[in-house]
């Protein structure tokens, strides 16, 4: 085994945590959209059982002032209580929507970022270009996948490597051995193999 | 969540890949591929979901309990046997809610954990089918690539790598052609198959017979 390839100096940071817009928003804001249905649901039905529980409560204290000892620090204890749950709710629902949110982009794009690579070394071989394939970064998905990727882009470009050699060695003898000068119809069909050469070591280059 | 890739090997059944087999059909067991990844998901819903109907549950039990004891407090120059029965009975609601607030979270974690599992199977598919068919490349085949199934995720990837493989078939079948030319303008000018010339042109005509077989 050689040298495996470097990671290429690629930091990540939240202005590309979106690769694949689609993919991430749609994965990630479904699992908001419900959890914020789910909190404003259950929300609404706490306040009005915490708002119910206070306002009996209040009504006893009031109706039996003689029991307390300060009846109204009971009463505005009871209050502040009640809006201590409000607020409460409000803070947590925030704090899990937007951490739900943030979790999801980047869970996600741990998942984007190696189709993102992978897509672009596709567009590289479709136009006949068989570069090196970076490693990926520490902390992306895939990982398996992308080793199944690595292999089958080897593979690709060790046939092109051997259609070079092939290639080069073929041109070599006939140019030695004069070839061309046999026939008009192997000097083109021999010229056709020199540009599929040239064509194939453009795209190792 | 390390080394938590899409698993391809025995992970799931072979129909799932391309090249000819058998139709893939969605079964409740294929919707496991990577069990470690999916898993993780569940397990991170799972903590969500406890936090967040915890927290709900919590504040119920905050206000609504300590509202409960005031009554109780203020029926405690009755009758004690009341208080009891009242208190007993608001209690008992109370923890009725808590059990509520426990089976929204078990409802919680069963939805999303479901739309985790189908979600990263429409993802794991796709990529399962892109590993198989790299495997089949890899040992020197270039397959049609056939469509993914419908409700599929990562067509934009996938469709890159279809178009990835038919430009590469395209271009063995035009070195087939240009290879097969040249070997029979080579036959008919007579160019004898011994020496430096003969061998080369040997190695060309088993680079295109490979190059035949591997589009075929």
């Amino acid at each position: 085994m050689g040298k495996p390839p470097p990671n290429r100096g690629y930091k990540r940071s939240w202005k590309n945590l979106l690769i694949n817009r689609r993919y991430q928003l749609r994965f990630t804001l479904f699992m908001v959209l419900v959890c914020a249905v789910l909190i404003s649901g259950l929300g609404v039905w706490v306040l009005k059982r915490v708002h119910s529980a206070t306002e009996v409560s209040i009504t006893n204290v009031q109706g039996r002032p003689d029991v307390f000892a300060d009846p109204e620090q009971e009463i505005t204890t009871l209050r502040r209580r009640q809006t201590a749950v409000e607020l409460g709710l409000v803070g947590m629902g925030t704090l899990i929507c937007v951490g739900l949110f943030l979790y999801g982009i980047k869970m996600t794009h741990k998942v984007a970022g190696p189709l993102f690579k992978v897509t672009s070394y596709f567009d590289k071989v479709k136009g006949g270009r068989y570069d090196q394939v970076y490693n990926l970064r520490k902390g992306d998905q895939l990982v398996e996948f992308y080793e199944h990727f690595k292999e089958c882009h080897a593979a690709l470009k060790k046939k092109e490597v051997e259609d070079v050699e092939v290639l080069r060695a073929l041109v070599k003898a006939a140019d030695a051995e004069g070839l061309a000068a046999r026939s008009p119809e192997v000097a083109a069909r021999l010229d056709e193999a020199r540009a599929l050469l040239k064509q194939k070591e453009a795209g190792l280059a | 969540m390390p080394d938590a890739g899409v698993k391809m090997a025995g992970s799931a059944p072979a129909a799932a890949g391309g090249g000819g087999g058998p139709k893939f059909k969605r079964h409740l067991r294929n919707y496991l591929l990577d069990k470690g990844l999916q898993l993780r998901y569940v397990l991170f819903v799972t903590v969500l979901s406890v936090l967040l109907t915890g927290f709900l549950g919590y504040f119920i039990y905050y206000q609504a309990h300590y509202a409960t004891a005031k009554i109780v407090e203020s029926m405690s120059d009755g009758d004690p046997a009341l208080a009891q029965w009242v208190g007993d009975s608001l209690q008992s609601d109370d923890q009725g809610f808590v059990l509520l607030m426990a089976g929204a979270c078990l409802g919680l974690i069963g939805v999303l954990s479901l739309y985790l599992i189908v979600m990263t199977h429409k993802v794991a598919g796709p990529l399962y089918k892109m590993g198989l068919y790299f495997d089949k490349i890899r040992d020197g085949h270039l397959p049609e690539i056939e469509d993914l199934r419908r409700g599929d995720q990562l067509r934009d990837v996938f469709s890159h790598f279809q178009e990835m493989v038919a430009a590469v078939r395209v271009r063995a079948k035009k070195e087939v052609v240009v290879y097969g030319e040249l070997l029979a303008a080579c036959d008919a000018a007579g160019v004898p198959s011994a020496g430096e010339l003969g061998h080369r042109l040997d190695e060309l005509r088993a680079l295109k017979k490979s190059r035949e077989s591997a589009i075929e």
